[in-house]
């Protein structure tokens, strides 16, 4: 259901992505590889609004995401995390979820004073919400810790929770498992596998092969900006033009 | 006595200016060092008003609306700018302000102020009452105080807390930044106008002397010292710096002395600084503590 088409964005002289078009289509788990640098970042920033592309076309189930600013975006259904973890280290783990759940009706001034029943009964259903969702990933014993407190892996498993609670339909993962240890790496796939159950639908940047081949019925490669190969983990591993890039002996074409 | 009164109708209108400006410096993260302006416009429109004739209640709310309206306005070129540059503006547009309020004679009297200004005499005793005024300045301080909690405790506040941390999440989690922090601009603007015309009505005389750059800093020493971002900071700190402030005035200086009273504040607000960011940066009541 998320399309792009011909999507360019250059830094000066150099392209970090080079007319990319591909549509994730009904794959529930699409993984996004490529050697450092090949501008997978930048993709996902384009894709999410964060940056503008220089050139092309977005859409999602049919309605156009061209142009429209991040907060936009993400109310029309698509989430992202970023390569690196951002929680907001002073508030509790649990205020990290209550902060992003959509459509509060007490984030409008008019409600909060003037219907403050309406308010506090869906900041109940929220905190059971987001208490059943820590239960999930086994954060509850830090619930009302603050998330600076957390390791690196689990700070990235709050991430995910958040976009547990914010139901987006598309979520945009950047390297999840980066910097994690094995047991979160476990649990954190195990928290995508669910939510992918529960028809959410990923397109996953990931280093770690293992990550990629339990997740990705389906991978996007990309080398110097350029969408280089679609298909299968399998068949990627075996594309001459894959190992090309992995092996760097591919034309760096993004340098003018 | 009535020494005790004037001090404690000070801290009351200074904990409602410091808790204004605490919208945006403690909870959105908006390093606005203009927040006097409101605080002058608040003055000066409910002086105008209620010296031109109008009941003193109406001027009030007038000046609190003004205030909001001239909050709303400001915003969007301001939060076209980002921290640093924010700052600076801010800074700029309160001496604007003060310098309408120098030049503008036909409304604002110019350098002379405006004097006789009245004050309320609601509760049927004599204007030079400060018992009713302070009962009057505490019941709308505490109603003004007890809105800025709430929306600071409803998701409201916790979205602008979101977009402090971390703007990137905020948009990423579909939070129109801007929007946001115009919202939390204008209301924290109409709690400083209300502020500014208890100050009016209270001193029942001003003149842009009184909100310059030191009257700034005199607030933010306030949220500093309180803790800045949490409800209960702003008052405390108000109330504290508010008593300090005047205590000093009343130091038993031979008169010859007099002059030294200013420097002297100078010193102590300083010193307390000082000692503060060796000991509790976060303020005497810190946040995640709340
Ligand atoms: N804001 C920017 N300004 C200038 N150049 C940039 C910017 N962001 C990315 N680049 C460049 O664009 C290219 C692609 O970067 P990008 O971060 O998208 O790569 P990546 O595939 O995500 O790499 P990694 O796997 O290391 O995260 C790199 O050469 C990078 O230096
Ligand atoms: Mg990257």
């Amino acid at each position: 259901m998320l399309e792009a088409r011909n999507i360019t964005k250059t830094f000066g002289g150099l392209t970090a992505v080079d007319d990319v078009s591909f549509a994730l289509a009904d794959t529930p788990i699409t993984g996004l590889i490529g050697p450092n640098g090949s501008g997978k970042s930048t993709l996902f920033h384009c894709l999410s609004g964060f940056y503008g592309a220089d050139r092309g076309e977005l859409s999602l189930a049919g309605t156009p995401l061209t142009g429209l600013a991040p907060h936009k975006i993400s109310a029309l259904g698509i989430a992202r995390t970023f390569q690196f973890a951002r929680v907001l280290p002073f508030m509790s783990v649990r205020d990290n979820l209550l902060a992003v759940a959509p459509g509060q009706s007490g984030e409008r001034l008019r409600s909060v004073f003037f219907a403050p029943r309406a308010v506090r009964r869906q900041e109940r259903a929220l905190q059971g919400q987001a208490d059943a969702i820590l239960e999930f990933l086994r954060l509850d014993p830090l619930s009302g810790t603050p998330a600076g407190h957390l390791s690196y892996g689990q700070q990235k498993l709050l991430e995910i929770g958040r976009l547990l609670i914010a139901r987006p339909k598309v979520v945009l993962l950047d390297e999840p498992s980066a910097g994690v240890n094995p047991a979160l790496i476990k649990q954190i796939l195990k928290s995508i596998k669910e939510l992918s159950r529960q028809g959410l639908q990923f397109f996953i940047i990931e280093h770690n092969m293992s990550v990629i081949s339990q997740l990705c019925s389906r991978v996007l490669v990309m080398d110097a900006g350029r969408l280089i190969f679609e298909g299968s983990l399998a068949q990627a591993q075996k594309s001459q033009r894959v190992i090309e890039a992995y092996l760097g002996t591919g034309t760096h074409a993004a340098y003018s | 006595m009535d020494y005790l009164l004037h001090i404690a109708i000070m801290a009351v209108i200074f904990m409602v200016f410091a808790a204004s400006l605490n919208l945006q410096l403690g909870v959105s993260g908006l390093y606005n060092f203009g927040q006097v302006a409101f605080f002058a416009i608040g003055a000066y429109a409910s002086a105008i008003l209620s010296t031109g004739g109008a009941p003193i209640g109406l001027s009030m709310l007038a000046a609190i609306v003004v205030a909001a309206l001239a909050g709303l306005l400001i915003s969007v070129p301001l939060l076209r700018m980002r921290g640093d540059y924010f700052g600076i503006a801010s800074l700029a547009f309160a001496e604007m302000i003060r310098l309408l309020a120098l030049n503008e004679r036909w409304a604002t009297g110019g350098p002379m102020g405006i004097p006789a200004i009245p004050r309320p005499e609601w509760l049927g005793m004599a204007p030079t009452s400060l018992v009713q005024f302070l009962v009057i300045a505490a019941a709308l301080a505490a109603l003004a105080l007890a809105g800025l909690g709430v929306l600071q405790r409803a998701p409201f506040g916790r979205t602008l807390k979101l977009i402090r941390e971390d703007e990137n999440v905020a948009m990423a989690f579909a939070r129109d930044v801007k929007a946001f922090k115009r919202r939390a601009m204008c209301v924290s603007a109409a709690a400083a106008g209300l502020a500014g015309a208890l100050w009016a009505h209270y001193l029942t005389y001003i003149s842009p002397n009184d909100f310059t750059v030191q009257t700034t800093i005199l607030l933010l020493l306030c949220l500093v010292l309180g803790g800045k971002g949490t409800i209960a900071g702003p008052i405390l700190g108000a109330g504290l710096v508010m008593v300090i402030q005047e205590a000093l005035r009343f130091l038993p200086l031979a008169p010859e002395l007099g002059r030294l009273v200013a420097p002297i504040q100078g010193i102590v607000f300083g010193a307390v600084l000082v000692l503060l960011m060796i000991r509790r940066p976060q303020g005497l009541i810190g946040e995640m503590r709340e």
